[in-house]
């Protein structure tokens, strides 16, 4: 064992280049392996019902401290005015205009379906192609919306999307996994080569001062 | 994705150039991007920047082609690839990578100065193909800032219709990729070790990343790092880089001029760091111990030379630049109401007083001749640098002693006969910070002395001076490799530890739209709007604040249309002036009588576009439009309707 350690060693050594190569192919074979794994997981999850695809009515949700005027209307009574949703989440997309500032737009969530929500399972809504969007990690069952911490505040509402995900989005890499794949093989193989090259010379010490 | 045809492009006739040259192909991909652009800005300057970029590109490909006719007649065409090396390699990975990334996320300009400057002067020269300060448009008053950002997208985007702010952001990451890709094979010809030299890219590419103002905030307004904005700071150091980077190339070939002369152009403050880079060119050549003397004449030659460049540029682009004949000429225009013309001369004395207000340029080097508000600025900037964690690592103090200490270790791992010269750079870099940090001081305070850009302005400095530093003792030949690797593999680790544990939807990379969702609401609202305009129409924009954001964002949007206010460029705003009663709800108040107003509506503009007008706006004017003020609709300013001269567009009014 030992010694194939050393003869692959000084492989790595004698073509670094080519290492780092291998390096870089074998990362992508181990991301695309987990994507498939993970979005194919996603994907079995939608199709036996675990999480439902379909368009949302305001009434879906359960209010508190909103009036809501019609299916596309709803006005913030409090300042902390709130619609909950109960059901197995993945995400959720509001088309929505605020007619005045709501000062924040955010979502609580939680995996108890309890009520219970904390500051550790917050996020901002995030915009992207005219919606809101909320991305829920797995397991979320219960999600609160907060419409923000102003009074009186008119929000139309002309579409909610649940669940709303292609199978491309499922198992696609994203912009920062193609980020991560460009550098953290480097980092990896660089550090990995270090810490090779330190023992190496430790070693060749340790054996200089013996033989001295 | 139509950003990588000039990538391509330059990328065969480096291949070519280098195996002519015996150079790396890295090397001169990076000397044919800086003659492009400094050749297409000579151009811009010329008003010829649309046939010089077609020749250019014919040539750069005619050249490719000629090279390789010739290799295949010789029958030595698979001697090609051999000019490709890994680091070519890095940078067109790097750049593909970008360019599907920005393409895929179209990340769009938001933050004030890229509405009001940097993304105007590139669009309006990419849609017309002039430079910002020709024609009639909004940004004239702009013509001392120089155009090198609007020049780069015009290169990169030459093969696109349309502007495209993602392929301007795009486009200053393809001039970062090249510059780290030569550094680091300039690493590798030093030192001989491929993995220093790619590690030493990766730890350039990620130097943006490295800002501690580029922090999580729930809004996403810290984009304007990290490859997120089109303000050209980070441009700077960058620019500083290569200078030394292909000094440290080849030192006999003044290919390091071309990027000397390109950072001249990117920001006035460039001017500072040409001169900068000069120092740190001659400062080799000067103190070697080798041939002192005759390295002392040509030092001081070349120095002599050298500051005449960036004098002449600014010359050029000054005398240049103010070209009479595609401008129309314009009486200046004097409100008749009396209390207009009143407080149009106290606005004149309090113009006056203002600038006198300011401190002489001289204070700068001698701060005891400045005014109180220099002085002023001069402390909070003190206490900015002793405190505030607002750069890379630690407070800016912390920083600076780090940076003189690690240059004192590349001079340490230099060969002998060149560790005067890398300490008098040393030294100079600090140096120059203190000058720099006063002359950041002079322009804060211009602006009310508020320290909100301080961070972004000696980011430039910082990022210059580090990846100085960092070039030097990676390309140090007696430092032993090891030390090297410990040291690239610490700063890739820290780095990309703190870019995990921040998240990348905090960069441009895989940020929502959040930062520039008002943006993007504008422009689609005024999409049906342009397509009723021609290229030349002139739009007076109806907004209550025109110093607010919404207002740069629908002047910017309406470009290449001159849109604004004072769109005839008489240099006053003739239908609102200052209160003398400040109200804060409105400081402005109307000054012309409505005949008045369409006399001057009729004389220099073809349309009025309503933002949002106040109460005191519509209660003026509103008579004078066909649905009596309405916002959100476009008006067109006819002549032939006498009582309601202010027609909505959709009723088919006939210019």
């Amino acid at each position: 064992m030992r010694e194939k350690v050393k003869s692959f060693w000084n492989l790595w050594q004698k073509k670094p280049e080519k290492m780092l190569v291998r390096f870089y192919l074998l990362t992508l074979a181990v991301t695309v392996l987990l994507h498939l794994l993970m979005g194919a997981g996603q994907f079995i999850a939608y199709q036996v019902g675990l999480y439902e695809k379909r368009a949302l009515q305001i009434r879906d949700f359960e209010p508190v401290g909103v009036e809501i005027v019609d299916d596309e209307t709803v006005i913030t009574q409090t300042d902390d005015s709130q619609l909950i949703f109960n059901g197995n989440v993945k995400t959720i997309k509001i088309k929505c205009e605020f007619l005045q500032n709501p000062g924040e737009f955010v979502s609580f969530y939680n995996k108890t379906a309890d009520g219970a929500f904390g500051i550790q399972k917050m996020m901002y809504a995030k915009i992207k192609n005219g919606y809101y969007v909320f991305d829920y990690p797995f397991g979320t069952r219960q999600v609160r919306i907060d419409l923000g911490v102003v009074p009186s505040v008119m929000i139309k509402v002309s579409d909610i999307q649940l669940n709303d995900q292609s199978a491309a989005q499922m198992m696609g890499y994203s912009n920062g996994e193609l980020f991560y794949l460009f550098t953290v093989p480097l980092v990896l193989f660089l550090t990995l080569d270090t810490l090779g090259k330190v023992y190496c010379e430790a070693t060749q010490k340790r054996k200089t001062k013996k033989q001295e | 994705m139509v950003a990588l045809i000039p990538v391509a492009i330059l990328s065969c006739a480096s291949i070519a150039m280098a195996d002519y040259m015996k150079k790396s192909g890295a090397v001169t991909y990076l000397v044919l991007l800086m003659a492009s652009l400094n050749i297409l800005y000579l151009a811009a300057l010329a008003d010829a920047i649309r046939p010089a970029a077609a020749v250019l590109f014919f040539l750069l490909i005619g050249f490719s082609v000629f090279y390789l006719v010739k290799k295949g007649k010789r029958g030595t065409l698979a001697a090609v690839k051999e000019q490709v090396d890994i680091y070519m390699g890095l940078n067109w990975i790097s750049s593909a990578l970008f360019a599907v990334i920005f393409t895929l996320q179209q990340p769009r300009l938001y933050y004030w100065d890229e509405l009001v400057f940097w993304g105007p002067s590139a669009k309006y020269l990419k849609l017309t193909h002039h430079l910002h300060t020709v024609g009639l448009n909004p940004y004239q008053k702009y013509d001392s800032y120089p155009a090198g950002n609007a020049v780069i997208n015009y290169f990169f985007s030459f093969f696109t219709h349309e502007f495209a702010e993602h392929i301007l952001l795009l486009s200053y990451a393809l001039l970062y990729f090249a510059v780290f890709s030569m550094i680091a094979r300039v690493i590798y010809e030093k030192t001989k070790n491929h993995v220093v030299a790619v590690a030493s890219y990766f730890v350039l590419f990620l130097t943006p990343f490295m800002s501690r103002t580029h922090a999580p905030m729930p809004d996403y307004s810290s984009l304007s790092y990290a490859y997120g904005t089109s303000m050209a700071d980070f441009n700077i150091a960058i620019l500083f880089a290569a200078v030394i980077g292909l000094y440290l190339a080849d030192s006999k070939k003044p290919w390091w001029l071309l990027p000397l002369v390109y950072l001249a152009t990117i920001k006035r403050v460039g001017v500072f760091f040409v001169l900068l880079a000069v120092c740190v060119v001659v400062c080799f050549p000067l103190f070697s111990m080798k041939k002192v003397a005759k390295n002392l004449k040509k030092a001081c030659v070349a120095c002599l030379a050298l500051l005449l460049i960036p004098l002449v540029g600014v010359g050029i682009f000054g005398i240049s630049l103010r070209k009479e004949a595609t401008v129309p000429t314009q009486e200046k225009v004097v409100a008749e109401n009396v209390q207009g013309t009143e407080m149009l001369e106290e606005t004149e004395v309090a113009d006056e007083a203002e600038i006198k207000e300011k401190s002489a340029l001289i204070s700068i080097l001698f701060p005891h001749m400045g005014n109180d508000l220099y002085h002023k600025t001069l402390w909070n900037m003190t206490d900015h640098f002793q405190n505030n964690h607002e750069t890379i690592f630690g407070r800016d103090v912390v920083l600076i002693v780090g940076l003189f200490l690690l240059g004192l270790l590349a001079a340490k791992g230099a060969k002998e006969e060149d560790r005067l010269g890398l300490l008098a750079v040393n030294i100079g870099l600090t140096a120059g910070c203190f000058v720099y940090s006063r002359i950041v001081a002079y322009q804060i305070h211009l602006w009310s002395g508020e320290m909100v850009e301080y961070p972004r302005y000696m980011q430039s400095y910082y990022f210059a001076w580090m990846i100085a530093i960092f070039v030097l003792a990676m390309a140090a030949p007696l430092t032993k490799t090891l030390v090297k690797q410990l040291v690239l593999s610490g700063i890739l680790l820290v780095t990309m530890g703190s870019i995990a544990k921040m998240g990348l939807d905090y960069t441009i990379l895989d940020a929502p739209q959040n930062a520039y969702a008002d943006e993007m609401r504008v422009e689609q609202t005024l999409e049906p709007v342009k397509e009723i305009l021609d290229a030349d129409d002139r739009i007076y924009l109806v907004y209550k604040d025109l110093d607010e954001q919404a207002y740069m964002r629908y002047q910017y949007s309406f470009l290449p249309n001159n849109a604004g206010i004072d769109t005839a460029q008489v240099g006053m705003d003739f239908s609102i002036n200052f209160r003398e009663d400040f109200d804060e709800n409105r400081p402005y108040y109307n000054i012309a009588s409505p005949d008045y107003f369409m006399q001057l509506m009729r004389a220099c503009f073809d349309y009025v576009y309503v933002i949002d007008a106040d109460k005191e706006f519509r209660e003026s004017y509103g008579s004078l439009f066909s649905d009596g003020m309405t916002n959100g609709k476009l008006y067109k300013v006819a002549s032939c309707y006498d009582d309601v001269p202010l027609q909505e567009v959709t009723e088919c009014v006939k210019k």
